[in-house]
């Protein structure tokens, strides 16, 4: 990693932190349909929804089900809307009398914006009784307005403001994992080697990885309050996440409680190996056995669901690229610190 | 290299069976431990209809410490003069080999001997008894071949009790959901469609356990 130290590479990654970082906190949300409450009459169902920072007309409000594509035809249209303050009032007929819709079927409202393309509110409307035999009015396909290039972030509900969190918490878990392979790698040359400038470049960045794991766990403790309502939760990528900072806790004390180097390095070594592949199959192999909360797990919506809007990706990874950077150039300070001594 | 592997356990379980004690020793500290539950349980009276979930955990955690007790005291049995023979006349892939078995089958025995002391105490809720003596025996040679490595790891160190916990603690958690798990199905009559994964997947782990262990047991063979 002696490249790293050229000046260029390394204002280069202060460059990709620090623009990840302030354009993470300064960039605008999209406006998304933010607060939805809704009262039922005996033909008619009315939904207020708040639409705060639209600026522009909208084109279409309907109803959808949960289930079905944005190409279904099952689709109930507002019958009038009209403006109120921050937002829309929409009256639609109500959706209890149309046989289409089934009971349990949960409905969730698009709206067609002149450039924004179609925001929606899931789960906007559930059905406990189907009472009526109607038939659905007949429609044309819709098509959803091309949403145009704005510079700001997607708004979901329940995610909000929050999901600039995403610059700040995956970079280290991504940096931590570059970093324990780098480990797993020179524990492996110590071994067959043993020259014992691979076990210090080894634990060094161990530690390094560790601070990063520790960082990520923190960003992730505030995120998952605002998200999931606890700081912690029964999550196998949480459990996989405290599993890897104990063993590696471990790692330490092993490594302190020898003064021998040379029989330090061999153990450290080993254990290092050890724990890092029961590590891998722990947070590959059992989150795909059992539910998570986090993205692309037992069926939540994947990770790409973020990496799918371009100005997200045009911020994260350079964050991604800037914090791995920052650990491989921390893990060389030290390690050149370590050899001066 | 089978033959040298053979003798070793046959020299193994000899030596254990002469010394008796060590064994009536492991006996003990299971009939204490389980009394000892048994007894803090039913002063907070919570052994009147007890969910089989708690059985479980309960179970389980004993059986952790058990194993872990075990190779401590199987390790520390044996002094430095024996290893520093060991060292001179085995191949240490062939040493490795016999004490992965060994500490497998001991631990499964006591293990089963556990399960009968337990239900002594605290009933046994089982519906389908192969399937508890499968996890049984798969899940503490499971604990027993990752505490190998790590008793290997901190033999000779000073607080070499301490370490061999520490160090195994954190990888015994996904061994010991998949356990849990696993006995868990044991309760019901019909099997899950998650059986034959978690089977899979634990069988899976301790293969790769095995594998590392016999690849990096040479490499501290000497410490």
């Amino acid at each position: 990693m002696n490249f790293l130290n050229q000046r260029f590479l390394q204002l280069v990654c202060i460059f990709l932190i620090g623009y990840s970082f302030l354009g993470g906190i300064l960039l605008p949300l999209s406006p998304n349909i933010e607060k939805l409450n809704y009262k039922t009459e005996d033909t008619s169902l009315i939904i207020n929804i708040a639409i705060p920072k639209l600026k522009e007309g909208v084109t279409e409000f309907y109803l959808k089900k949960s289930s079905l594509g944005d190409s279904s035809q099952l689709i109930l249209r507002s019958s009038t809307c009209s403006k109120i303050e921050n937002g829309f009032q929409l009256v639609f007929p109500h959706p209890a009398r149309f046989q289409d819709f089934k009971t349990g079927d949960i409905l969730d409202l698009v709206c067609h914006t002149e450039t924004w393309g179609g925001l929606r509110y899931f789960s906007a409307y559930f059905i406990d009784t189907v009472i009526g035999d109607k038939h659905l009015p007949v429609i044309d396909k819709m098509i959803i307005p091309e949403k145009q290039f704005h510079l700001s972030f997607p708004n979901r509900n329940i995610l909000s403001e929050s999901i600039r969190n995403l610059f700040y918490h995956v970079p280290m878990w991504f940096t931590m994992m570059a970093l324990l392979i780098y480990s797993l790698v020179h524990s492996i040359l110590f071994l067959s080697s043993g020259k014992l400038n691979h076990d210090t470049k080894a634990s060094i960045s161990a530690a390094v990885a560790s601070m990063f794991g520790v960082i990520g766990i923190l960003t992730g403790m505030i995120w998952a309050k605002y998200t999931w309502g606890a700081f912690w939760t029964n999550d196998p990528k949480l459990n996989g996440a405290a599993i890897g900072m104990l063993a590696y806790l471990a790692y330490f004390i092993l490594r302190g409680s020898l003064d021998d180097t040379i029989k330090k390095a061999k153990l450290a070594a080993v254990y290092n190996i050890f724990s890092f592949t029961i590590y891998m199959v722990f947070i590959w192999i059992l989150p795909r056995i059992n539910d998570s909360l986090h993205p692309g797990n037992g069926g939540n919506p994947g990770f790409n669901v973020y990496e799918q809007d371009n100005v997200m990706r045009l911020f994260f990874y350079p964050a991604v690229i800037g914090w791995i950077f920052l650990g491989f150039w921390l893990t060389e300070i030290y390690v050149k610190m370590k050899e001066r001594n | 290299m089978l033959t040298s592997v053979f003798a070793l356990l046959k020299y193994d379980f000899q030596r254990e069976f002469r010394q008796r004690l060590s064994f009536l020793s492991i006996l003990l500290y299971v009939f204490s431990i389980t009394y000892l539950m048994y007894f803090l349980l039913n002063t907070q009276g919570a052994l009147v209809k007890m969910e089989v979930k708690y059985w479980n955990v309960i179970f389980w955690i004993i059986i952790l410490f058990t194993t872990i007790n075990e190779l401590i005291s199987q390790f520390s049995k044996e002094s430095d003069g024996l290893y520093l023979y060991y060292y001179t006349v085995i191949h240490p892939t062939h040493f490795i080999i016999s004490r992965l078995i060994f500490h497998a089958v001991y631990a499964a025995l006591t293990s089963l001997l556990t399960y009968f002391i337990f239900s002594l105490w605290f009933g046994s809720p089982v519906e389908n008894f192969s399937l508890i003596l499968l996890s049984i025996i798969l899940g503490s040679s499971s604990f027993a071949i990752l505490f190998t490595l790590t008793t290997a790891i901190s033999k000779g160190l000073k607080n070499n009790a301490v370490l061999t916990s520490i160090l195994g603690f954190p990888l015994s958690i996904p061994l010991i959901t998949l356990v849990s798990r696993l006995s868990k199905e044991a309760f019901f009559i019909a099997t899950s469609d998650n059986f034959w994964i978690n089977l899979s997947v634990l069988i899976g782990f301790n293969l790769i356990m095995v594998v590392l262990s016999v690849i990096l047991y040479p490499y501290i063979w000497r410490e």
